[in-house]
Formats: structure tokens, C-alpha cells, sequence
């Protein structure tokens, strides 16, 4: 056991370990999940990264990735968050095209509405198939336990996701992706006038959210997400991503459907 | 336009997991974990510098130097740590040809061995121990018309994967925002870093 783990952490010589910073300005329709329309909001964050990436000249190496993020939300002031995230992680390559990576991670995440602050737990396999020089595939499974200060936004999710990525020149790719996943989730299901009037979210664990305004209940969902995204290197160290995610949440209260988009900005050093 | 960290309350949280001496235990080695982390001039080391001949593995490819040369291998050598490699003597000169890690090597199927005769393209150089290098980018075996692909025809080495993108994770059915924090997704995410 001794003799494996020096095998693992001798291989750092050639680590690439490097840091990244970065904002993003994104748009999100649907911040309080409402099962009829919903309320739309934009955001600003920005981050700290630093990652310990698989040197690839060993097929087993350790990885490490540490994240230090705050985003400010321009009308849902009380979604502002800052969000450290580690993951510690394990790279495996069976074989010249394919590579397997398992990281348990921990996320703390203080919310200005505090009752959303959050410690999750977790973990993440995923694989990474090179079909060409320049397109891959990937598949992936996360597990994640997450704790807030009130029940109504805890949640535990397992999420299944693939995604296709094509490098179309040295300095540009796009890649789409789907994630299915199951778990608990906060939905807002109307005023409590409206609540009273349609019944919805009876039996759930229901609460008046302060930062959204309405009742919000807990329950299990189905999540479907389509996402595709677009980045460029514009040097070796400044690079930017454009995302969109389409996001369809049904549970027994009814679907909420969410538009999602980012630009952003990112420096490597 | 500052986040009020007055209100961001992660110690208060009320659960179990939040509240108590397991929760500020480990935030407190969170804090500990990501102080301890290197220094941004530390993060540039990113090759090794072979010993014999001072050529800096895997990066010290060279567009400007590339050539073509035949010969006959000999001495192939294949490290713990570092490039397989072996001796190829053209008739005129003897280069060391630095090709790829020993795992990725046995991948391809590398049907050389001594005595075989091969074209070898790559970035040519001279080490500080005198003796001519040649990092390979293709290796063709002459005999079986086998060919090696070692780095693109940029010099990047294609044992490094070419993946860029953020590789899913797209949010979750949990808190919002979405993601898992920074630009590129999933926590630990394989396939960063690409062509670089």
C-alpha cells in the first residue's frame, strides 16, 4: 500500500501545476426555479484556481484542484456567494487514448442568505476517450451530498453526463454535452395565496423564502440538461469560454425550465 | 460593489455537518490545504531537464530545428522515468532519438528494435554533452511501414490528450448557481490543459 502511494506521488516530476484566474458574466431565466415563469438574473464572479494536472508520462498520477469563487448577482442580492471547492483526484491512463479520473471533492459555499449556505460532499468518475487527434468524448458520474443551514436547500443529487469536444485548430474548440440527474431540489411553486389556491407542493417540506420572496418546497426531481460551449486561447495564458445550458426540472409539483449562459475571461500563471 | 461577508455565514449553518467542530475542522484544514499550495513561480516548471544532455522532456521541441533522417536503430533504452529511447546511426552521425513515455510507447505497438532500419522526423539538437539529439515527432519503420506519431505537427506531445473544454458538470439539482466553481467545471477535471 506504502510502496503504491510513493509510485503515485513519485510521478510529480513532471506535474503541470499552474494557477488560473478569471471572471465571468453570466444570465441565468429562472434563479428561484418557478414552475411558471420564473425570475431571470444576471451575475458577475470571479476566481482563484489552482491545478495539479496529470503530466500524462505515467499512466497513474494525482491531481489536485482548489477553487476559491464569488459571484454578486445584480437583482437577487442575496444569491451573492462565495464557493471553495477541493478536489483531490486520482488519473489513470489504461491505455494511450483513454483516461479514467475519480475526485472526492468538498464545497463550502457561504450564501448572503445564509440559510442556503452550504458544506457539500462528493465525488466525481469520469472517463475521457481521444476518438481523433482532435475530437473526444466524455462521460461522467457525480455524487454529491449537500448540507445548507435550512433543510429546504439540502440536497442529494447523483448525475450521470457525456459530452463531445472537438478541437477545431490549435487555439479554438467547442464541445456539447447532456447531464441527467436525480436528486433533491428546491422548486418555487407560487405566493402562498397561490399555494393555498392550487394545492401544489402539498406534503413537501415547504418554507417562505426571504431572497426569493414566495414558497419554495423541496422535493425529488429529474433534471435534464443540453449544454454547449466555445472557448479560444488567445495566448498561452489568456483564454476565454462562452457556455449555454438548457436545463428542464420535473418533479410532482410540476417542470421548471431554466436558459443559462456565460462569457468569461480566464489568465493562467 | 463588495460582497458582504458579514452575512456569509458558512460557521452558522445549523445542520450537523455545518455547525459543528467537524464543520470549522474543516474549513480550517481547507484554509491550511490551500495556503500550503506552491508559489505561481514554482507552477512554471513544467519540464525536467535530462541529465546527460541538458534538452529540457517534454517540452524542448524546437519547430525551427525539424528534419528528416534515415538510419539504423540500436540501443534501445527504456527508463523508469523519461523518454524511451534509442541510437540511430545514419552512416555519417549518431543521434539519440527522444520519443515518448514507456507506457505510451507499448501503446503504439512500437515494432522496433535493434538493427531496424527507420526514418525518424523530429526537432533536432545539439546536447551539452556534444552528442546530437533528436526529439522525434514521427518514427517510421522502413521494414513494415509502421508509423509512430509521437507529437503533432506543432511539437506537442499526444500523450497529453487534447481535450480543452470543461467536460461537463453542468450544475445540479441543488444550490444555485450551477457549476462547481471557476471557468472549467468539474472539480479535478481531466482533459484541462490540452494543447499548451
Amino acid at each position: 500500500m506504502a510502496l503504491s502511494l510513493m509510485g503515485v506521488l513519485g510521478t510529480c516530476v513532471y506535474a503541470a501545476a499552474e494557477w488560473e484566474t478569471g471572471g465571468k458574466a453570466g444570465f441565468e431565466s429562472n434563479v428561484d426555479r418557478a414552475i411558471e415563469g420564473g425570475s431571470g438574473d444576471s451575475y458577475f464572479s470571479s476566481y482563484l484556481s489552482f491545478f495539479r494536472a496529470p503530466s500524462g508520462e505515467s499512466r497513474t498520477d494525482w491531481t489536485l484542484a482548489a477553487t476559491l469563487e464569488g459571484g454578486l448577482y445584480a437583482r437577487f442580492r442575496d444569491l451573492d456567494y462565495l464557493l471553495l471547492t477541493v478536489a483531490p483526484g486520482i488519473n489513470f491512463i489504461p491505455y494511450r487514448t483513454w483516461t479514467i479520473h475519480v475526485s472526492p471533492f468538498i464545497q463550502l459555499k457561504g450564501v448572503k442568505d445564509s440559510d442556503q449556505s452550504s458544506l457539500a460532499l462528493g465525488g466525481r468518475l469520469s472517463m475521457k476517450e481521444q476518438i481523433t487527434k482532435d475530437l473526444y468524448a466524455g462521460q461522467y458520474y457525480i455524487y454529491r451530498d449537500s448540507e445548507a443551514r435550512e433543510d429546504v436547500y439540502s440536497f442529494t443529487e447523483n448525475a450521470l453526463g457525456a459530452f463531445l469536444g472537438m478541437n477545431w485548430t490549435r487555439t479554438f474548440f467547442t464541445e456539447i454535452g447532456y447531464e441527467y440527474s436525480n436528486g433533491d431540489s428546491f422548486q418555487t411553486i407560487g405566493t402562498p395565496s397561490t399555494v393555498l389556491s392550487t394545492g401544489r407542493g402539498r406534503g413537501k417540506q415547504r418554507r417562505f423564502s426571504t431572497a426569493f420572496e414566495t414558497v419554495i418546497i423541496k422535493e425529488k426531481v429529474d433534471r435534464h440538461s443540453f449544454g454547449v460551449s466555445a472557448g479560444i486561447d488567445w495566448t498561452q495564458s489568456l483564454f476565454s469560454l462562452a457556455s449555454y445550458t438548457y436545463s428542464s426540472m420535473t418533479g410532482d409539483a410540476g417542470t421548471s425550465i431554466s436558459h443559462a449562459g456565460f462569457i468569461g475571461l480566464g489568465y493562467r500563471f | 460593489m463588495g460582497l458582504d461577508t458579514e452575512h456569509l455565514q458558512i460557521g452558522k449553518a445549523v445542520s450537523p455537518l455545518c455547525r459543528g467542530a467537524a464543520g470549522r475542522a474543516a474549513l480550517l484544514f481547507l484554509i491550511c490545504f490551500v495556503t500550503s499550495f506552491p508559489s505561481p513561480g514554482r507552477a512554471q516548471e513544467k519540464d525536467v531537464v535530462l541529465p546527460e544532455s541538458g534538452i529540457h522532456y517534454p517540452g524542448g521541441f524546437d519547430p525551427n530545428t525539424v528534419g528528416e533522417v534515415r538510419g539504423t536503430a540500436y540501443e534501445i533504452s527504456r527508463p523508469s522515468s523519461g523518454p524511451v529511447q534509442f541510437r540511430l546511426d545514419t552512416g555519417r552521425e549518431i543521434y539519440t532519438v527522444l520519443t515518448s513515455p514507456g507506457g505510451y510507447w507499448n501503446d503504439l505497438g512500437a515494432s522496433i528494435s535493434d538493427k531496424t532500419e527507420v526514418v525518424v522526423q523530429g526537432s533536432k539538437s545539439m546536447g551539452k554533452d556534444g552528442r546530437l539529439y533528436i526529439v522525434a515527432q514521427e518514427v517510421r519503420n522502413v521494414s513494415n511501414g509502421q508509423s509512430l506519431a509521437f507529437r503533432d505537427e506543432d511539437g506537442f506531445p499526444l500523450w497529453k490528450g487534447g481535450g480543452r473544454g470543461p467536460g461537463g458538470a453542468r450544475g445540479g439539482t441543488g444550490s444555485s448557481p450551477g457549476g462547481m466553481g471557476g471557468m472549467r467545471g468539474g472539480p479535478g477535471g481531466m482533459g484541462r490543459g490540452g494543447r499548451r
